[in-house]
């Protein structure tokens, strides 16, 4: 009898030893094959490549918006959106999510994430290239970003006071549980160029595709930020540093990469003046070249035998409409980095820094190849004013709705140029007065709320 | 007197009766209240036959031993062994109302008696569910039971709500809805649509903690377990056949309200007139017009005269598409479905073998075929040792039909007056960009460019092949007589393969060629990146599911006592891989295909911006392991006064970090008391009376959320890298979401049960809900919001069941079902946005919407203040009536609370008349309590999407109008702020409740009378089903779950059951 019961017991046992057992691998599988936590450095470099988060329709687009190349007729004004209709009148205090803020520091959380996964991988002599790659692209994309969002949120630096002015939040970890604070503009510049300069050491020349960063990226990228701080020594060395490793300017009478003057977009895509490929972004539809009209006197101001006037620009009777993207894409605007604009900074720099012979040779270069063949009359030797002036026409003219004349009009007016930009809506007219302090946008509300920021 | 109704059977045996002499039996049934029902007589060898007037009946008995069996409606079957010697004289037979206490039910993991579950299950039989006919079990357990809901015209974008059931009301927030779905014991995972609803013996609804936390971490939401028939011991061979015809009407298209052609045509002209359209056809030739600004678009060019012009638009006014939906697309749907089954047993062994096919037409042409074979096996090995095995295997296919209602867009606007036929009967083609423009691109040569909605669907194949088996194998030891031991596994795989083939005269395809089509303007030679030929896209995707158990079942009785227990563990896991692939240039016959270039940008002939070939491939693989513990016990004293408990542990690869993260404890306690077995128990008019009450938890897993930090990997196709992209932030401390429910029983039954039934008090609470919370999105741009464990709701409510039945001298014989609902909830913690939670129940009510002390389905409207003289809505600011609507619709204050958008009172009641050979039934529904919006008017969106909304030939137009109408005057430039202020505004609300006439059914139960023939019984069933409006609380007679207009329509099903 006990013994009968003992052997049932046994199997009774038997299960309860399964029962307590939890053979813990089997809840270790990992649910979706496409999941992965980053560990590797092809996780890393994956994550940079990721083209929509780091460079399609990411670059900030409302201080585009804001600018004075372009205006709405009343109709267009009316059927924009109140976001659109706010950043056009220099109004824009309520700009919540998605917005241009949220963009760049997607960009900027990869970067930090990348830094700091590529930490506790060692550089070995096998992964040497990769890892190189991967330490100078999200170094140099932190510093684009930042670039990008100084430049829109920032005040214009002053080195005297870029102390006490603010600047914008620099997140250098990607751990979300840090309180975001705001630096002072100073800080932010200095980030900005460590990382842009951290970033040449391990960057190559040229990347493998525009979308990846390169040394040459990085020299344009950096020329770009020292002519908005005012050094200009600096915007020509690496301006020069730059070039040297790729100075192609498309010939417009007929470079490979143009389509043709009427196509409706012009340029093909990735043509060679690119360094560096990125695209403002489109989430607010702040800039609908479809509604935009193109200023009456900056369209004027080219001459008829300046290819680029057929090449940028569509008649929309009885106005202009802009067409001559660097995107191949008639709605998305370029933001990111090309030769053109390497040479006519250059430019700019000799002239501030007086080498006015160099500032003539970088302006002629750019425009030779922007005129009819044969049309164009290289500039001679003019006083430093009027060729300063000349370049800074040209600048504009070139590198219309790029992202850059928020920041030109800025700095220009930091040096006294009393730009005053003036809307005309149903007949009101609307002044943004120079160095309003709306030219350091206002911080995204629900940022600021959630935050305590502030402005 | 006996309780219950008693059959007197009494058998004159006349006794001459040698050795296997054919002999007649003779018997008489009596009633005990003189009632005269029908009563069969059968036998398994010797035929059957049926009771004569008196209740007299006789057979001539050839062979046997035999068993004989005595069936009559609303009275459970007797069995007697025929044998001279022995033959009882009488034999008591409970009717079928009391069957109650027989019933087993089943939680999935084991089966008992309806009595002695102390949580609570409801429980729907055969009979049940065929009161409602369809192809979908889930739909013919509505009204069936207390406590199941299903939710009409509610959006959830969490991917496991597909069912629209809730059972018991929600407890989760953003988490899943669906209830857990059991199919003969172990999770179902595979299209519910499969299952043929006739192969189903019964239906258990897991409502309370007690009943369903052996489910453990998907039970939060409830169980449904489906249970297939099967075969029983020692029964002879028995054939069932069954035929049904579903016929449901076209659908009533012309009560969908929308703005007249005429106006519509008028309203166009109106906007052209204005300059609308200016901006789109001066700045970009390319863009999509509507034929009618098409038409002035010409006559303002001088290609057409005003007489021209106006004789084109009469064509339009004069059109509605409603009609041409309705001619060219819609028919009336037809299901019809076969069975075959067969069934029967002996000492050692029964099974049951089934086949169906159903075919389907659906209400626009589409076609499917379906094919099940059920057969299920039971063999005792040896005395202690059974096996149990099931197989279910379905192949069905589906072809896509012709374009739904408002599918079609002509000019991206889904306009009111399109005619799909010209005059002379031919299809008509749309011309959607501008022509001019169109003949100057690639020399003229492009493919032809025209929509021809009436056409189109006929290049267009949708083909979807599905299988699925689904396969269960139990290996029962009986260790001891207390003492089982059950080894099981489970095995399903579904495999669905669609190909999706857009052919080249489709628009889709031949839009695709012409906007990738490049042109060499001076050698005039095109080339095609989209190569010419059909569109192919196909998608193969595989899901595998399998469980292993393990299982010990204890039932011992020992003095007074009784113990029931399981103890068990299990693992399963469910696979899903996908493939799908775009093939261009494809041709079935010869097969060919020809690859294109994914990579390349091609400059888009239309617009000129560069695009890249459409790619719709991708692999896709998800493989989701669970294990659990879990463990049941029941124990019960002098049969008053038990008490249960249950535990599981589960653990899955979908959460947390570490091991301990993963494994949740869930637990449930129950107890019940049989007051009327106390000795001091004395009311004799309610001798049942039964007190139940349990506690417990469950859970909710959302197997969407993940708490690694995850990259999703893809491919870049302009620069061919591979990239990742972080979907959501880490978060190492999600959690499952829990859901507890306290529940409290009274079960009851009066004298005679005549009337019986129960009442359920229960509340529910979901904690650790899955919900946003505010974040710094500098930290991390992605989103605004992080989803964490930080959500609270409750939810309660009170059930009512009530059984009745009486009969009648006459032989007319009432059996009465009600079920009375009424169920609230709340959201306890949800972070509220800015104090903006107002907004966010302002969307209709269609969505779960949290906002703390309100319902999770609530609406509120801007607060209403009639229209101005000029027509224009009016608002309040500050107490003051406002046509600021910019101020009106950004302030909270002008906000008012309305109610809850989800029935608070529901239930119906069912009414089963029988009389002779004819059963009558039907089922009348409620809901009650709740609030919904009609489609308001929207002139902006009338403007730019086509249709939008209703009510404008009602609209405000002459001063003095204001007083007959709430529908806002025409303004132009539109004003969204103030269309959007009236969509949402009190005008617009309606009382929801309503009252349904659900389904009536009508039975004729044929049993010949002659024992030579060879069916044993026939039944014929008619039936109407789908809503019929009896009752609104709203005045403007909108039916307020299809608000729309477009509602199912009537649904006739007629039916042949034979038996033999």
């Amino acid at each position: 009898m006990k013994n009968r019961y003992l052997k049932q017991y046994k199997s009774l046992f038997l299960l309860f030893v399964l029962f307590a057992c939890s053979c813990s691998n089997y809840l270790e599988v990992k649910p979706d094959s496409k999941l992965a936590v980053p560990k590797t450095i092809g996780d890393l470099q994956a994550l940079l490549d990721d083209a929509a988060t780091m460079n399609l329709r990411v670059m900030p687009s409302s201080s585009e918006g804001s600018s004075d190349d372009y205006f709405l007729r009343d109709e267009d004004f009316k059927s924009a959106t109140e976001d659109a209709q706010s950043i056009y009148l220099w109004k824009a205090y309520n700009l919540n999510y998605i917005n241009d803020w949220s963009l760049c520091y997607q960009a900027i959380y990869n970067t930090n994430l990348v830094l700091e996964v590529l930490e506790t991988i060692g550089r070995t002599v096998e992964n040497a290239a990769a890892w190189d790659n991967v330490k100078g692209s999200a170094l140099f994309f932190r510093s684009f970003f930042y670039a990008a969002l100084i430049s829109q949120y920032g005040a214009v630096y002053d080195g005297s006071t870029a102390n006490e002015k603010p600047g914008v939040v620099l997140r250098l970890q990607s751990d979300f549980n840090k309180v975001s604070k705001r630096s002072n503009l100073q800080a932010c510049y200095d980030q900005v160029l460590n990382d842009a300069i951290e970033s040449v050491k391990y960057l190559p020349n040229l990347p493998s595709h525009v979308m990846r960063p390169s040394k040459c990226a990085s020299h344009a990228l950096l020329a770009r930020v020292f002519l908005q701080m005012g050094n200009y020594p600096k915007v020509i060395e690496h301006a020069t540093n730059a070039l040297t490793i790729s100075n192609y300017l498309m010939n417009y009478n007929g470079d490979p990469h143009i389509v043709n003057v009427t196509a409706a977009v012009p340029f093909r895509r990735f043509n060679q003046e690119i360094i560096f490929y990125a695209e403002q972004n489109t989430t607010k539809s702040l800039m609908n070249l479809m509604k935009t009209r193109v200023d009456t006197g900056l369209y004027h101001s080219y001459h008829v035998d300046d290819m680029r006037k057929a090449l940028f620009f569509v008649a929309s009777v009885p106005y202009q409409r802009f067409k001559g993207n660097y995107t191949a894409n008639s709605t998305w605007l370029f933001g990111g980095l090309a030769t053109n604009e390497v040479y006519i900074s250059r430019a700019e720099a000799y002239a501030m820094d007086n080498q006015l012979e160099k500032a003539k040779d970088d302006l002629n270069s750019l425009l030779i190849k922007r005129y009819k063949t044969g049309k164009y009359i290289p500039v001679t030797n003019l006083p430093k004013e009027v060729l300063l002036d000349k370049i800074r026409t040209e600048r504009r003219k070139e590198l219309l709705m790029r992202g850059l004349r928020w920041a030109d009009v800025k700095r220009y007016n930091r040096d006294g140029a009393n730009i005053a930009l003036k809307r005309i809506v149903n007949g009101v007219t609307y002044v943004l007065k120079p160095n309003d302090k709306y030219y350091a946008f206002p911080i995204p509300k629900d940022v600021s709320l959630i935050t305590g920021m502030g402005q | 007197m006996a309780r219950y109704l008693i059959i007197m059977l009494m058998l004159f045996a006349s006794l001459v009766m040698a050795q296997h002499q054919p002999f007649e039996l003779k018997g008489k049934v009596i009633f005990e209240d003189g009632a005269t029902v029908v009563v069969n007589i059968a036998t398994a060898k010797n035929g059957k036959t049926v009771s004569g007037a008196l209740g007299n009946f006789s057979m001539l008995i050839r062979i046997w031993p035999d068993t004989l069996t005595v069936t009559a409606l609303g009275y459970q079957a007797v069995r007697l062994p025929i044998d001279v010697k022995s033959m009882p004289s009488v034999i008591v037979l409970k009717p079928l109302a009391h069957e109650l206490e027989m019933v087993t039910v089943s939680t999935g993991y084991q089966r008992k008696k309806a009595n002695e579950v102390l949580g609570n299950i409801g429980h729907i039989g055969t009979e049940a569910l065929n009161a409602r006919q369809g192809t979908n079990v889930l739909d013919r357990i509505l009204g069936q039971t207390t406590g199941v809901m299903l939710n009409i015209g509610k959006n959830n974008s969490n991917p496991q709500s597909n069912t629209g059931l809730s059972i018991r009301g929600l407890s989760t927030i953003n988490g899943p809805l669906d209830p857990l779905i059991v199919l003969d014991g172990y999770i179902y995972e595979g299209d519910i649509e499969n299952i043929y609803p006739n192969d189903i013996a019964n239906v258990d609804i897991l409502k309370d903690a007690a009943a369903a936390a052996i489910w453990g971490a998907r039970a939060g939401n409830g169980v449904i377990v489906i249970t297939t028939k099967r075969g029983r011991y020692n029964q002879n061979l028995q054939f069932s056949a069954q035929v049904n015809t579903l016929v449901q009407q076209k659908p009533d298209l012309m009560s969908v309200e929308q703005i007249g052609s005429a106006d519509y045509v008028e309203l166009e002209q109106y906007l052209f007139n204005q300059g609308y359209y200016n901006a789109a056809l001066t700045s970009r030739p390319y863009v999509m017009i509507s034929p009618v600004v098409s038409i002035l678009q010409a006559q303002r060019n001088g290609k057409l005269t005003a007489a021209q012009t106006e004789e084109q638009l009469q064509v339009f006014r004069q059109a509605d598409t409603r009609r041409s939906y309705l001619n060219e697309f819609y028919t009336n749907a037809v299901t019809q479905q076969y069975q075959m089954a067969a069934n029967g047993g002996s000492q050692r062994q029964h099974y049951v073998f089934g086949v169906n096919y159903q075919r389907v037409r659906t209400e626009t042409y589409g076609k499917s075929e379906k094919f099940n074979l059920n057969l299920g096996n039971e063999f005792k090995l040896t005395e202690k040792l059974s096996l149990n095995t099931k197989l279910y295997l379905t192949s069905a296919k589906q072809n896509g039909g012709r374009p739904a209602y408002n599918s079609i867009t002509i000019g991206a606007k889904q306009l009111p007056y399109l005619p799909f036929r010209n005059a002379d009967g031919s299809a008509t083609a749309y011309q959607i960009y501008d022509e001019t423009y169109l003949n100057q691109l690639a020399g003229g040569k492009l493919l032809d460019w025209k929509s021809i909605p009436a056409e189109d669907y006929r290049y267009r194949t949708l083909d979807q092949r599905k299988t699925e088996v689904y396969l269960t194998a139990d290996l029962n030891y009986k260790v001891l007589d207390w003492l089982s031991l059950a080894l099981s596994t489970q095995y399903s795989e579904q495999q669905t393969d669609q190909k999706n083939i857009y052919g080249q005269q489709s628009y889709y395809t031949r839009n695709l060629i012409n906007r990738f089509t490049q042109y060499n303007a001076s050698t005039g030679i095109l080339s095609y990146p989209v190569p010419l030929g059909d569109i192919n896209n196909s998608d193969l995707s595989t899901t595998q599911s399998y469980t292993n158990r393990l299982q010990a079942n204890i039932n011992k009785s020992f003095g007074q006592s009784k113990l029931t227990a399981i103890l068990g563990f299990e693992i399963r896991e469910a696979k899903q891989k996908g493939n799908s692939y775009s093939y261009y240039g494809y041709k079935a016959d010869p097969l060919k295909n020809v690859a294109v270039d994914y990579v390349g940008y091609y400059p888009n002939i239309l617009t000129g911006d560069t695009d890249q070939i459409p790619y719709s491939g991708g692999l896709s693989a998800t493989d989701y392991h669970f294990m659990s513990q879990y463990a049941n016990v029941n124990y019960s004293y002098l049969d008053k006064y038990s008490v249960s408990g249950s535990v599981r542990r589960d653990g899955s690869n979908i959460f947390g970090v570490s091991i301990n993260d993963k494994w949740k404890p869930l637990w449930s306690v129950a107890a019940g008391w049989e007051i009327n077995r106390e000795s001091f128990y004395t009311l004799a008019w309610l001798p049942e009376l039964r007190l139940r009450a349990s506690y417990g938890k469950s859970g909710n897993v959302d197997l969407s959320r993940t708490a690694l930090a995850v990259l999703s990997y893809g491919t870049n196709n302009t620069t061919g890298y591979t990239i990742a992209r972080i979907g959501e932030l880490n978060n190492p401390n999600l959690k499952w979401e829990t859901s507890s429910q306290l529940n409290f029983t009274i079960d009851f039954a009066i004298r005679n049960r005549q009337l019986s039934g129960s009442i359920s008090v229960f509340k529910k609470r979901g904690s650790d809900l899955y919900g946003i919370t505010p974040y710094d999105y500098t930290t991390w741009g992605r989103s605004n919001v992080i989803t964490k464990n930080v959500a609270d709701m409750e939810g309660k409510g009170i059930e009512l069941a009530i059984n009745m039945r009486s009969r009648h001298q006459t032989g007319l014989w009432w059996k009465g079902a009600m079920f009375a609902n009424y169920n609230v909830n709340k959201t306890l913690r949800y972070y509220d946005q800015d104090g903006r939670g107002m907004f966010s129940i302002m969307s209709g009510g269609g969505k779960i919407t949290p906002l703390v002390g309100k319902p999770l389905y609530a609406l509120a409207v801007y607060k209403w203040g009639g229209l101005d003289a000029n027509g224009n809505p009016q608002g309040y600011l500050n107490g003051q009536l406002s046509t600021d609507y910019q101020n009106i619709n950004s302030n909270p204050e002008n906000i008012v609370y309305v109610g809850a958008a989800n029935p608070t009172h529901y239930g119906n009641i069912i009414n089963d008349f029988n009389w002779k050979k004819w059963t009558l039934s039907f089922n009348i529904s409620y809901k009650l309590g709740y609030y919904g919006l009609k489609p308001a008017l929207s002139y902006s969106r009338l403007a730019s999407v086509g249709i939008g909304g209703t009510g404008y030939a009602k609209r405000w137009q002459k001063p003095g109008d204001e007083k007959f109408t709430n529908v806002p005057s025409f303004v132009y430039p539109f004003n969204q702020s103030r269309d959007s202020f009236y969509s949402s505004s009190e005008a617009n609300v309606i009382n929801a409740g309503n009252i349904r006439l659900d389904y009536v059914n009508l039975l004729y139960n044929l049993s010949p009378a002659d024992q030579k023939q060879f069916i044993r019984n026939m039944q014929i069933r008619l039936g109407l089903q789908n809503g019929m409006l009896l009752w609104t609380a709203n005045q403007s007679g909108i039916d307020p779950d299809y608000p729309s207009g477009l509602k199912p329509s009537k649904l006739l099903t007629f039916g042949v059951n034979l038996n033999f």
